[in-house]
């Protein structure tokens, strides 16, 4: 196509002069959008500065927070401008290409000297001018309100662009898809339909993908960040609504630059259709018959997994859900048919088709069901990966940071080294058939990732139905130099990012903070020296005896400071070096947890897993010093014995902090003061409770 | 000059044209008759480059119509259901086709207007159908386009505005050797106005002559002989029909008029007289022939 060829003067001047009227005629469109934005943007700001206004009057110090109300307001975080977007993406292309579902109107515009990408293009333009025109004439009069009012410090330039880039990429997202929509409707009730599916498919059928691996596979397992990446790659809506709500992440570039190419690409594809779509297409409820049958059986499927599993939930089993097949895909086409043909009596058309996709489906569906693909049975050997990520519920989550994926915390956990990948393995191997009923909640969850020597990654997910099994092999991996090194970021963190350090015993204040930075990263050295030696079978028997929090900034801890925390790790007793360290340096304070004097008595209970209490008291226990609760719990006052429990109590606090400790099945509640119900819950060691001995 | 060469359109199953070849010559006034159905807005509208024909080609002046909007700009199309802009006005109307077709002629448009008695600020919707249509008529004369393609134009039109279109289109035909094709189901209606006629049925072409020639080639007398004559009688003039009502004796014959008139002098008639042809007597003739029945192709 030779530049001459591509566009003439003429044709140029046509294409302005056209995309003009267009506008024109869509002004009614381009007014609500204009009310809408008005409505989401610029009210909510004046009522922002209003009440920044009056609060500034009140309260000087609150400025930081009326920064934030407006930087929200007219940044990505306005929900409302949001959804106002993907509305009017819809409604501008509808309205913009409404005129090819009217004979007339078709008529009228093909039979102008002006070829279609142009026609197609003055369509687009209209729409896309109309929206940006609503959107920056109230985003310039929220802006304005701002500036004028003397808030301008609430708004930088970058985000202010970055906001008004993200609404327009993802405005061409939507826009671009409901116009190929429309392209391959013949009516404007079709299109719209076709919008709504094709951007509903992919964040449908990734539902509807895990539901289903849930039901057909014992050990079924995608990451929830997989799942939020595969989203926001490939629905726009799941996307945006992801950066427009989350506040934590920041606009990422990459991914607009994706969705603004996925635009154009798909502008192009609509213009595509527009130059190929018959005019004689006009009034019928499909203009593409090809296509429109693929989209036919590709919502049919949907609605079939869809009526599964909404009468598996309702009816429970799996008879409830093959009527659910059957209902939600004979009816999704029978409706179908109906809309393609407009025509009831065409309900029952191509049933034919039906018949085929159904058999299809039932093919496919009862070879997972029977994990024909090997599904479940997949568990590579030594030599076929390079690397496995495993991780499990009995975990240490609290050393990790709050930003921390569950993805993230599997990838912490990854074993090369050979003995550790075997150990990893025959772990998996020993929980890969699924466990009994029987077995009940003593197992331990595992999560998988077996990084294949093609690259390729892997995910399964085990139940180890025995947790005294589960230990015993997940120990070899705990216990390994690997785990550690990987796992805890104390490990990672430089020395620099170690500026501070707060001891914490559990119940109440910090005992002492550390803001030398050559103190901080001794103890740091310390610990992981203590750390490397740790073993689960230690750790079985003991539990934290304080908490150490490292900060990146000299003053952490200090007026409520608490946002500068890298790391956190427990402190154990058989860790000496680090204890002795701790009280040189005066943050820990070693003896009992708690005062005899200030306890008025203790709260004990035991439960088996029925219910049915097991604590017995020892012999020669006065009952004027035991009281017994309608539960059956027991009350104790009597000193000497509150005493010797103090002895070997461990705050249920710090207990938890290791998920290897094992606790003893009585459980203490020290009550402090009765009237206020400050009271402090403790456990103890396993068979070192010192006053019963239980059935 | 507009050439159709085995054009052929389907729409799903049903087959709307096929294999027409045509040739619209410039500077003539081309008839596209049919009935309902027969192909004549298809055609109509693949000329004005709406549709795209699924095989032949369809040209003007050599180049392809379709997606050619040099050869667009001198084609105006008038559909039977002509679109307008929601409250546009006449107004609005030549100013938006005056920026589309460049030897748009605003002063006669405006002339036109006036002579028709519409008034330019009011409403296109608020029209009666004929008066939209007398509008749109006027927007084609006024574009400058070389054809100007009429779908049922007329039909919606009163006698007195059917004349005053007839006269303008033969005016501009004579101007500037514009070429109207015009697309009806009435042959009464193109008898006096085309030059040339193409016959359409179920989306293939009958036969296309020019009209002159169709009315020189046939001829039709009425006489009275004193005794009585047979079709035969009249060999070897092809007799194409032969009405006898007592003693007077309606003839059609594809003949020269000399060569008609000496035979039946021959015969010694009583009185003879050449009667005037309409179209759709010319048409009966012709497809008879051929073996319709025109009443099954027209009405």
């Amino acid at each position: 196509m030779t530049s001459k060829s591509f566009c003439s003067k003429e044709e140029s001047r046509l294409l302005g002069m056209l995309t003009k009227e267009k506008m024109r005629r869509s002004l009614w469109a381009i007014s609500l959008c204009t009310l809408a934005f008005f409505f989401m943007l610029t009210v909510p700001t004046i009522m922002g500065v209003q009440q920044g206004m009056e609060r500034r009057q009140v309260d000087p110090q609150a400025m930081e927070s009326i920064y934030s109300m407006l930087s929200t307001i007219v940044g990505r975080h306005n929900v409302f401008v949001t959804l106002a977007t993907v509305a009017m993406a819809v409604l501008l292309a509808a309205v913009s290409f409404h005129y090819m579902h009217k004979k007339k109107q078709v008529d009228f515009y093909h039979s102008l000297p002006i070829r279609r990408p142009w026609l197609f293009l003055t369509s687009f333009l209209a729409g896309l001018f109309g929206f940006l025109f609503a959107y920056l004439l109230n985003l310039a009069l929220s802006l304005g309100i701002i500036f004028c009012s003397g808030f301008g410090q609430a708004l930088s330039g970058v985000q202010v662009l970055g906001t008004m880039v993200l609404h327009l990429v993802f405005f061409l997202a939507v826009y671009a898809l409901s116009i190929a929509a429309h392209q391959l409707a013949g009516t404007t009730a079709t299109g719209l339909l076709c919008t709504g599916f094709l951007l509903a498919l992919f964040p449908a059928a990734l539902g509807l993908t895990i539901v289903y691996g849930q039901l057909l596979f014992d050990h079924w397992y995608l990451p929830d960040e997989i799942v939020s990446r595969l989203g926001q790659w490939l629905s726009p809506l799941w996307s945006y609504f992801t950066m427009s709500f989350s506040y934590n992440d920041s606009i990422r570039a990459g991914m607009v630059v994706y969705w603004l190419v996925w635009a154009l690409v798909l502008g192009g594809v609509g213009m595509f259709l527009y130059t190929r779509r018959p005019s004689e297409s006009a009034g019928k409820a499909v203009a593409f018959s090809r296509p429109a049958a693929v989209l036919k059986y590709m919502a049919v499927i949907l609605c079939t997994l869809a009526g599964g599993v909404l009468f598996r939930v309702i009816g429970v089993g799996l008879g409830w859900q093959i009527f659910g097949f059957f209902c939600g895909g004979i009816i999704s086409h029978c409706v179908l048919e109906v809309v393609y043909n407009l025509d009831f009596k065409k309900i029952f058309c191509h049933i034919k088709g039906l018949g085929i996709c159904g058999v299809c489906f039932a093919a496919l569906y009862t070879a997972c069901h029977m994990d024909l693909f090997g599904y479940d049975k997949f568990l590579p050997t030594a030599d076929q990966v390079k690397a496995v990520s495993l991780m499990s519920n009995e975990n240490e989550d609290y050393v990790l940071s709050v930003d921390e994926t569950q993805l993230d915390t599997l990838y912490r956990q990854t074993y090369r080294q050979p003995e550790n990948i075997k150990a990893a393995l025959e772990l998996c191997a020993s929980s890969i058939e699924p466990a009994s009923e029987e077995s009940g909640w003593d197992g331990a969850r595992i999560w998988v990732c077996y990084q294949m020597n093609s690259g390729r990654k892997v995910y399964r997910s085990y139940f180890a139905p025995s947790r005294e099994a589960f230990l015993e092999q997940w120990a070899v991996l705990y216990d390994s130099r690997e785990y550690k090194e990987n796992y805890y970021p104390i490990f990672q963190l430089k020395d620099s990012e170690l500026q501070s350090v707060g001891c914490w015993q559990g119940e109440g204040d910090y005992t002492g903070f550390v803001r030398q930075q050559e103190q901080a990263a001794a103890l740091a050295e310390t610990l992981r020296e203590e750390t490397l030696n740790l073993t689960v079978e230690q750790l079985k028997h003991q539990a934290p005896v304080a908490m150490l929090e490292w900060g990146n900034d000299p003053n952490y801890g200090k007026e409520g400071n608490y946002s500068h925390m890298v790391t956190q790790m427990p402190v154990y007793p058989s860790m000496e070096k680090t204890l002795a360290l701790m009280e040189e340096y005066g943050i820990y304070q070693p003896g009992a947890l708690l005062e005899l004097d200030e306890i008025q008595g203790v709260w004990l209970w035991s439960w088996d897993k029925e219910g049915a209490h097991t604590l017995e008291l020892e012999e020669g226990v006065a009952m004027a010093d035991v009281q017994v609760s309608d539960g059956g719990d027991i009350y104790i006052t009597d000193k000497e014995r509150i005493a010797r429990m103090l002895e070997k109590a461990v705050l249920s606090e710090l207990a938890d902090r290791n998920p290897y400790f094992e606790a003893d099945a009585v459980r203490a509640r020290f009550v402090l003061d009765e009237n206020m119900g400050y009271s402090v819950d403790c456990v103890f060691p396993a068979g070192e409770f010192p006053l019963s001995t239980a059935k | 000059m507009i050439t159709a060469t085995d054009v052929t359109k389907r729409f799903g199953n049903i087959l709307a044209m096929d294999a027409v070849t045509a040739v619209i010559r410039e500077g003539s006034v081309f008839g596209l008759i049919g009935s309902n159905g027969a192909g004549k807005s298809t055609f109509l509208r693949m000329t004005a480059g709406i549709l795209r024909p699924d095989s032949g080609s369809l040209m003007a002046d050599g180049m392809e119509i379709y997606e050619n909007p040099q050869v667009k700009g001198r084609i105006f199309y008038i559909s039977d259901e002509q679109y307008f802009y929601s409250n546009a006005t006449p107004r609005e109307l030549r100013d938006f086709y005056a920026s589309i077709y460049p030897g748009f002629d605003k002063g006669r448009f405006q002339t036109l207007m006036k002579g028709f008695d519409l008034q330019m600020e009011r409403k296109i919707n608020t029209f009666s159908k004929g008066m939209k249509k007398q509008v749109s008529v006027i927007c084609g004369i006024c574009s400058g386009a070389d054809y100007l393609l009429c779908d049922e134009t007329f039909d919606g039109l009163d006698p007195v505005a059917r004349q005053a279109v007839k006269s303008l289109l033969a005016g501009e035909v004579a101007e500037r050797n514009m070429t109207p094709v015009i697309a009806s189901h009435n042959l009464r209606e193109l008898e006096d106005i085309c030059d040339h006629v193409g016959l359409l049925h179920r989306g293939g072409i009958l036969f296309s002559r020019d009209l002159e020639d169709m009315k020189l080639g046939i001829h039709k007398l009425q006489c009275v002989f004193q005794e009585p004559v047979e079709r035969g009688d009249f060999a070897p003039l092809e007799v194409m029909s032969f009405d006898k009502r007592g003693s007077l004796f309606t003839i059609t014959a594809r003949s020269s008029r000399e060569e008609l008139e000496e035979k039946v002098r021959s015969m010694g008639p009583v009185f003879y007289e050449v009667l005037p042809l309409s179209l759709e007597e010319i048409f009966i003739s012709e497809t008879e022939v051929q073996g319709y029945d025109i009443k099954k192709l027209l009405f």
